[in-house]
């Protein structure tokens, strides 16, 4: 504790902390962070991906330029339309984009997905709480569907042959 | 390893805690699992409160605790200047707590149930010996009647023993209030619930332990 460096709001050196000390325990004692979200934090570091490019989401549906909600339609109908771009610098001068209309379907998520520019790929599927790596491929048109994608945290790679693979940002599933 | 500074002339060092931050994050970004998870072990206590402190419920909090994260390792190449970790962390935190509330607000109705969960009050201890547990039982009492603007704020002023700048410029980030404005308001709460355990005369219980 540095008692020489008390500022003028700090009250008799050494009353507070009596005060602070069994506080602090209780206070942290209430309501700590989950172990497993700990261990989900720490294990997410195998998620990290140095090797691709960053596409930021640029439009969501859900919530519109200025961020505030758009008015619910029927609950869970509509689906969602989610933009993702990397401004460049990209081997072809164009941005590389992906749109993706998430819909319900049960307790799974359904994506359809667009590349820009149009064009075969291979699409990952990364979540932080699935292990393994899905993959579908993006047909010649760069069009590609992903079933059964669990609620929660998610992020799509995509790999054209011969560019550099890019991956969006995390986005939630809700 | 921390050297105690005396001399009110001597230039202002880097704090230890922050110079480490500093450290673990180069590390972090340099591939290093175990820097990483010393990054994780320090800043989650406070993430998770603030998470809490918007009124999110367990299951929200955790999804906003984890794209802290996730956002925070999708920038790791890219904060160049490690002094400014606690605020992008706190700033970050905020932003993605914001957006799920409001998914929320559009996806359900307001749900009051749980704000009210993270107000019930106490949970016992019930391995601590009975002088402190009642000693602590009633210093929570008192910590309850403050008003809640007070309560939140020491929730998270107090989660770090040592109260350092990093974890104050980490909360200013996340409440999107001044840095300065914390010791005040933390002095002002603390001042409160000092005349609240001495009219209870539990101050003296606190002396004597």
């Amino acid at each position: 504790m540095d008692d020489e460096h008390a500022g003028p709001e700090t009250p008799a050196p050494g009353a507070d902390d009596r005060l602070l000390a069994p506080l602090g325990d209780l206070i942290r004692a209430e309501d700590p962070p989950p172990a497993v979200a700990v261990e989900l934090a720490k294990q997410s570091f195998g998620l990290r991906q140095v090797d691709t490019e960053l596409a930021t989401l640029v439009a969501d549906s859900a919530v519109d330029a200025v961020g505030t909600a758009v008015r619910a339609g029927e609950r869970g109908t509509v689906p969602r339309l989610l933009t993702f771009e990397f401004g460049g610098p990209t081997e072809t001068g164009e941005p590389e984009a992906v749109e993706v209309e998430v819909s319900r379907s049960g307790r799974y998520r359904r994506l359809l997905g667009q590349l820009q520019p149009p064009g075969a790929a291979r699409i990952e599927v990364r979540q932080p709480e699935v292990d393994a790596v899905r993959q579908v491929d993006a047909d010649d048109q760069g069009r590609f569907v992903v079933e059964a994608v669990g609620a929660g945290l998610m992020r799509l790679t995509w790999r054209r042959p011969g560019r550099n693979a890019i991956t969006t940002a995390w986005v939630r599933l809700d | 390893m921390r050297e105690r500074q005396t001399g009110a002339g001597s230039p202002q060092p880097v704090p230890a805690v922050q110079h480490d931050v500093a450290h673990q994050l180069r590390l972090a970004a340099s591939g290093d699992q175990v820097a990483w998870n010393n990054l994780v072990d320090r800043f989650s206590p406070l993430l998770w409160s603030i998470c809490r402190h918007f009124g999110l419920s367990s299951a929200d909090a955790a999804d906003a605790f984890q794209l802290t994260w996730l956002r925070l390792l999708e920038h790791l190449d890219t904060i160049h200047d490690p002094a400014r970790l606690p605020g992008w962390l706190g700033t970050t935190c905020r932003r993605e707590c914001l957006g799920i509330l409001r998914r929320n607000k559009r996806v359900r109705p307001t749900d009051d149930d749980r704000l009210l969960d993270r107000f019930s009050g106490p949970s016992s201890s019930a391995d601590q010996p009975a002088l402190i547990a009642d000693r602590n039982a009633r210093l929570w009492r008192e910590f309850g009647r403050l008003d809640v603007r007070c309560q939140k704020i020491l929730r998270l002023l107090l989660i770090e023993p040592a109260g350092d700048r990093v974890s104050y410029e980490l909360v200013a980030a996340a409440l999107d209030m001044p840095v300065g404005s914390l010791g005040p308001i933390r002095g002002r709460c603390l001042a409160r619930l000092r005349g609240l355990l001495d009219a209870e005369g539990i101050s003296d219980a606190l002396r004597d332990s």
